[in-house]
């Protein structure tokens, strides 16, 4: 664990904007910063190079991306490792696999109308999606960073088998992630409503037309399992 | 005057097997029906079938795929999970009963009495024990699978304009219970041998020509439009049940099957035969389309079979350009290396008949 910072750098998509106030609320002492990338939810497709390895691979990302964490953090680096500051990456993991494909053509339970994926073939689809994606949070994990990762909300109905998707993909990834020694952070059980087995009604966003995130409630769920999860270096 | 007497060159053999023998390949096979560009072709059998469907693709024909990778599946281990072989995820089909079996449960009018083969935990499809290396993590999630697949392959006989099979063996182990065909021997893969449950049979001709004269009355009654193109897979077998020696057994079983073919060719107007069992065992060739271990095709030989293939689907059959027929490479353990790498790592066939030789036995 690095003994250099009570700073938090956040890496993540947009979920990590609703639990991020929480996390503050939480983490008095710390100092939070980051949040979702400016790139957008794509970004960890970039982020890696030979010559390199945690830095983007187009100059144009790499220098947005210094840009963005030089403001937040004060610090000019090149390789995010460098930086003088824990990072809480927050990769949500859910949605980016599940392209509209994956709902309408194929599912990992037995259904009349849906090709059958079976665990093995699923846990190969994680590889290649997230193959990328584990080997930087390995490498941020060698380096003493507390990472965890979060499941994104649970979908609100389960039209086109979506929950079972989702529940499908939450197990293959803990078992990864459980492999790589960090921590998925899931509250997919704790916001779920009994009867549909879908996202509970206060847990839903609160944003107009947003379907997609959560509500402050789940960010708190989410911020309230990060802290138990994560130990935290609070030396200053 | 004899009927001889209105015979071409290619009806004799003195001016057939003249000197320039990719010449006389290009009279080897003149279509009876043309596959255009946008016709659906559907591909099975055995892994021969394979560098068909491959070849298709290649050339931009309309190869018809049912049941694909999902995407980001890793694309080297795609062929071992079944993906990318044939029209849909069966496996090698090897005898033409097996592929009827599987038209009739495709439609519900099979259903198989053998239970899913257990092994460690897991659960093996026993009609295609190979498609799934680590097996099912459930019997309900093996049957989901098998249900899914089932509506793939439906969707391939009743949507696919000509069907390619690929005839390979006359040698099947059957179920004693209900006469269920497997593509391998139970307990090679998975499952357990037993010889008051599972029965050997060297099919005949009579047995074959059932078989498919079977299987196409019902297709057509699904799909009245489809059509058949044969080939005998010229890969000799890689194990033989019988008594009899193995080359033996394989002439036996290729000359049955090319019986069967030639003759369902002669009697129905949509069945064409595609030669590819004479261009790899022709004597004009000498044995050079095979590789050292006489056994699997070469690369040259497949590249020979396939040319002349879309040769004679894409030109006016007065015009068939002879096809290419590269010249053998000197005979050097570096140069065979390298055209077996070459040939493992662009045209990767996989064989489930292969497993028949890893059997512990005293030779």
């Amino acid at each position: 664990m690095k003994t250099v910072s009570s700073n938090i750098l956040v890496l993540g998509d947009s979920h990590c904007n609703v639990f991020i106030p929480a996390l503050k609320n939480q983490l008095t002492s710390h100092n939070i910063v980051g949040g979702q990338l400016p790139l957008g939810p794509g970004w960890f497709e970039n982020f890696h190079s030979q010559t390199a390895p945690l830095t983007f691979t187009r100059p144009e990302a790499q220098a947005l991306f210094e840009q963005w964490v030089t403001a937040l953090t004060g610090q000019q680096v090149t390789n995010i490792l460098d930086v003088e500051a824990q990072i809480l990456c927050s990769v949500t993991c859910i949605e980016h696999c599940v392209h509209s494909w994956m709902w309408t053509q194929w599912c990992p339970a037995p259904t009349p109308d849906r090709d059958f994926i079976s665990d093995t073939v699923l846990d190969k689809i994680v590889s290649g999606f997230f193959g990328h994606i584990l080997h930087f949070f390995e490498l941020l994990t060698e380096a003493g960073h507390p990472v965890v990762n979060i499941v994104s909300p649970l979908p609100r109905d389960n039209k086109n088998y979506k929950v079972q998707v989702h529940d499908a993909l939450r197990a293959v990834l803990h078992r990864r992630f459980d492999a790589l020694g960090v921590p998925l952070i899931d509250v997919s059980d704790l916001s779920r409503d009994p009867e549909t087995t879908a996202l509970a009604q206060p847990y839903y966003s609160t944003m107009k037309g947003d379907k997609i995130h959560g509500s402050p409630g789940w960010g708190r769920l989410v911020s309230q399992s990060i802290v138990e999860t994560t130990i935290f270096d609070h030396t200053s | 005057m004899t009927p001889y007497r209105k015979q071409k060159r290619k009806h004799f053999w003195r001016t057939a097997a003249a000197k320039d023998t990719a010449r006389a390949l290009s009279t080897f096979y003149t279509p009876k029906f043309k596959i255009a560009k946008s016709t659906k072709v559907a591909a099975a059998g055995s892994c021969f079938a394979q560098n068909i469907r491959r070849h298709l693709i290649q050339n931009g024909y309309q190869f018809v795929d049912f049941e694909t990778a999902p995407p980001f599946f890793p694309e080297v281990e795609r062929k071992s999970f079944g993906y990318e072989l044939f029209s849909a995820r069966f496996g090698n089909i090897y005898t033409l009963e097996q592929l009827h079996q599987l038209a009739l449960r495709s439609f519900g009018q099979f259903e198989t009495s053998e239970p899913f083969w257990e092994k460690d935990s897991r659960f093996f499809d026993p009609l295609r024990s190979t498609i799934e290396p680590n097996g099912f993590a459930s019997i309900e999630d093996a049957q989901a699978a098998r249900a899914s697949h089932l509506r793939r392959v439906r969707e391939m006989f009743l949507h696919a304009d000509v069907l390619i099979f690929t005839l390979g063996l006359t040698e099947t182990w059957i179920s004693q219970e209900d006469g269920t065909v497997f593509p391998l021997c139970p307990g090679v893969n998975a499952g357990v041998f037993d010889d008051e449950k599972y029965a050997f049979s060297n099919t005949g001709f009579s047995e074959n020509l059932e078989s498919f004269c079977t299987l196409r009355r019902f297709l057509k009654s699904q799909n009245p439009d489809l059509k058949f193109i044969l080939t005998v897979s010229p890969v000799p077998l890689e194990a033989t049940a019988t008594a009899h020696n193995v080359i033996c057994a394989t002439s036996y079983s290729k000359s049955v099957l090319r019986a069967v073919a030639g003759t369902v060719c002669d009697q129905f107007p949509d069945v064409d035969y595609f030669p590819s069992y004479e261009i790899f065992t022709s004597p004009l060739f000498k044995g050079q389309f095979y590789q050292d271990n006489m056994r699997d095709p070469s690369p040259d030989g497949i590249a020979a079979a396939m040319d002349l293939f879309f040769s004679a689907h894409q030109a006016d059959q007065k015009t068939v350009p002879a096809p290419h027929i590269t010249p053998p490479a000197p005979n050097t353990a570096a140069a065979a290396k390298e055209a077996a790498d070459r040939f493992a790592a662009e045209q990767q066939t996989i064989c489930d008949e292969m497993l028949l030789g890893n059997e512990n036995r005293e030779l």
